[in-house]
């Protein structure tokens, strides 16, 4: 059961499965501990009735309401956005929209042209090639040509706009901005063993159809026929050092609560911007007092969200919005990049959402004071259900020191490993950004025919994206890793999620993450003979 | 009809034309029972249920659940009036138990079955839209 492997990989999400399958061909033991378990799609919410409810339960997107066994708690009371997260074989893909832009070249030269924050060690054309293997490994569809991006293929047809995605399209145009179809790792048709999607609509709470890219149906059981070993309900408490300051493996605790010690010869982290400096926090030696691969002080530091703001439409005439992939329709684009004339730095994307179910109607109608109880209910709900659209913006967020993961005093998971605890203010430039992102928000739902707009911002729940607590640089002072994620301090110890982003840009991070992860393993594989001279 | 299933009648009426059901007849007032109880809302229900009897046979003479629906409506505002929240503390679990079920779904004109696994379909709309986004030089910043 513990016999040494070559590589132990933590963390089965979105990077640990695409760095899984990607060594699988070098033939070496590779190992990778998961809490979590495979998914069981026929339990998935769209397959009852009642599947709008289950957000609010074993579905829900904070690991605090949802409480399944899997998961760790996160004292995130110090934050106005709260953490999301799911933990099982695909990780948080198991419940993220899908939704798949890739960075833009000028989010890898932050510091150059804007004067603030980092810049990549590395640039956009270095990571397009992995970018474009990834973008087939998900089963990526979209459109090309779009000209808010250098030229790329992409590998299925477009999402169905549907009425809303018409809609707002003509809002977009009314207006002059730029949109496009997104960019969404959502098989439209038939794909590696995927079956097509079938618009069940709620992507964010696991897909029955099979056809979101979420790594349990993607990259893993490639991965495992390869000869990959995939352990679940496996908790890592610490990454063990030897007496030459090397990362010889973990110990963790079995679905029996049995402890054990995992040696390994390369150690990779995969458990994204919050679980990674939990870990590596949690991981002190004599070698490394203050935490693993933190002699940089620099691990749980920086941390960065994408603060989101929510504009709803109310519209007049029915609409199709509780049908298609909720989360993936259209990307706008034309407050991307730094525009000097406006009081904020860089920029964001708008994400049109489609609509809601009756149930979400309903409680939209509830907490805006649209809908009364009593005799006026049905006329004032039969003016919303299906008469919603909207948009989520997401906002780039500059890395701060002062925004941290750090480990709770008292807060410890099911096993006792000390749980993270998050602090964090939202930037003056963020809330300038998020004041003009609401107000295009709305500025193109009006344009697009809405007759109400209703704004959310920051949106709380929006943590999803969690980066830059292991920040990636050229200076081991000024960061935790190098250019290809692995530590300045421990030579066999490599990071592959969302921590190593030095900025976040102003779009979904998960294709960025996973083509860091290939990169990543594509440098091991090129290396393994010098690796650790 | 228990008193719960009458106010839950009074908060989600049948609608004047008969299109849609009203709460209490639809015989969610168990499930609102459990979810209220579940979330240790027990003896907040029991003590409110109380209440609303003792109001109906006050102001009428009789049960909450036997009052026209027109007195009911307004008996049930007074009481929330004075003792707030009980309502509000209602309209959570009902709105969801509602608008799942689905006999309400057919009658809003949905389909009344889960999503999986017949899906939807749907349009896959107008591309020739992107033609004036097409002809737009490029927007990412060259570095």
């Amino acid at each position: 059961m513990t016999e040494p492997v070559d590589v132990l990989i933590v963390g089965a999400g979105a990077s640990g499965a695409a760095f899984a399958w990607s060594m699988a061909e070098t033939r070496m033991n590779i190992l990778c501990l998961e809490q979590g378990d495979w998914m069981d799609p026929s339990d998935y919410p769209t397959t009852g009735n009642d599947w709008e409810a289950r957000r609010f339960g074993d579905f829900g997107l904070s690991p605090n309401g949802r409480s399944r066994p899997e998961d760790y708690p996160v004292n995130d009371d110090d934050s106005p956005i709260k953490i999301s997260n799911f933990n099982a074989v695909g990780g948080s893909t198991i419940l993220y929209a899908g939704h798949f832009p890739r960075l833009h070249p000028s989010d890898f030269r932050v510091k150059t042209l804007d004067g603030v924050a980092d810049d990549w060690p590395f640039t956009y054309e270095d990571l397009a090639p992995y970018y474009a293997q990834n973008d087939q490994m998900m089963g990526v569809a979209g459109l090309a040509g779009d000209p808010a991006y250098p030229p790329k293929e992409v590998p299925l047809p477009p999402v169905p706009l549907g009425t809303v995605g018409e809609r707002l399209a003509r809002g977009f145009n009314k207006l002059g901005w730029h949109w496009w179809p997104s960019d969404s790792a959502i098989a439209t048709e038939e794909h590696s063993d995927r079956a097509p999607c079938i618009n069940l609509g709620p992507c964010i709470m696991g897909c029955a159809q099979g056809a979101k890219g979420s790594t349990d149906v993607t990259y893993w059981p490639k991965a495992v026929r390869a000869g990959v070993n995939l352990r679940t309900h496996c908790r890592v408490r610490e990454i063990t050092v030897d007496e030459n300051g090397l990362a010889n493996g973990a110990i963790y605790y079995d679905a029996e609560g049995r402890e054990h010690h995992q040696r390994a010869e390369i150690v990779v982290i995969a458990c994204n911007g919050v679980g990674t400096p939990r870990l590596l926090l949690n991981s002190k030696s004599k070698a490394f007092p203050d935490g693993l691969a933190n002699r940089s002080g620099l691990v749980g530091r920086n941390l960065m969200f994408h603060p989101y703001a929510m504009v709803t439409g109310l519209f007049e005439e029915p609409l199709d919005g509780r049908m298609g992939p909720a989360g993936c329709c259209m990307i706008g684009q034309e407050f991307y990049e730094t525009d000097p004339a406006r009081d904020f730095l860089r920029g964001y994307s708008f994400e049109i959402t489609r609509g809601m179910g009756p149930v979400g109607s309903a409680l939209f109608g509830m907490s805006q004071g649209l809908v009364p109880w009593g005799s006026g209910h049905h006329d004032a709900y039969a003016k919303i259900v299906d008469r919603t659209a909207g948009m989520v913006i997401i906002c780039e967020d500059l890395p701060e020191e002062h925004n941290t993961v750090t480990l709770d005093p008292d807060l410890v998971d099911g096993h006792g490993i000390p749980a993270p605890k998050v602090t964090y203010r939202l930037s003056d430039n963020s809330q300038k950004m998020l004041a003009h992102a609401s107000a295009r928000g709305r500025e193109l739902l009006e344009a697009s025919g809405a007759v109400r707009c209703f704004t959310d911002a920051p949106l709380p729940p929006a943590g999803w994206h969690l980066m830059g607590t292991a920040r990636m640089g050229t200076d081991p002072s000024r960061s935790v890793l190098d250019g290809v994620g692995r530590s300045h301090d421990v030579k066999n110890l490599f990071v592959i999620d969302g921590s190593v982003f030095p900025t976040s840009g102003g779009v979904n991070p998960t294709c960025t993450i996973q083509a860091l992860a290939l990169r990543t393993a594509d440098y091991i594989k090129k290396n393994l003979d010098t690796l650790l001279d | 009809m228990s008193t719960l299933a009458a106010i839950l009648d009074q908060i989600i009426p049948p609608s004047p034309d008969g299109r849609m059901p009203g709460a209490g007849a639809l015989g969610l007032a168990d499930a609102i029972e459990e979810a209220i109880a579940g979330t240790g809302g027990r003896d907040w229900l029991a003590d409110n249920l109380a209440a609303i009897e003792a109001a109906a046979q006050d102001a009428h003479g009789t049960s909450f659940g036997e009052l026209a629906a027109q007195d009911a409506e307004a008996l049930l505002r007074t009481v929330d009036e004075a003792r707030p929240g009980l309502v509000q503390g209602m309209l959570f679990p009902l709105y969801i138990a509602y608008y799942q079920h689905p006999d309400v779904a057919r009658a809003l004109g949905h389909e009344g079955r889960p999503p999986h696994p017949q899906g939807y379909p749907l349009e896959k709309g107008d591309l020739s839209l992107l033609d004036p986004v097409r002809a737009r030089a490029p927007l990412y910043r060259q570095v």
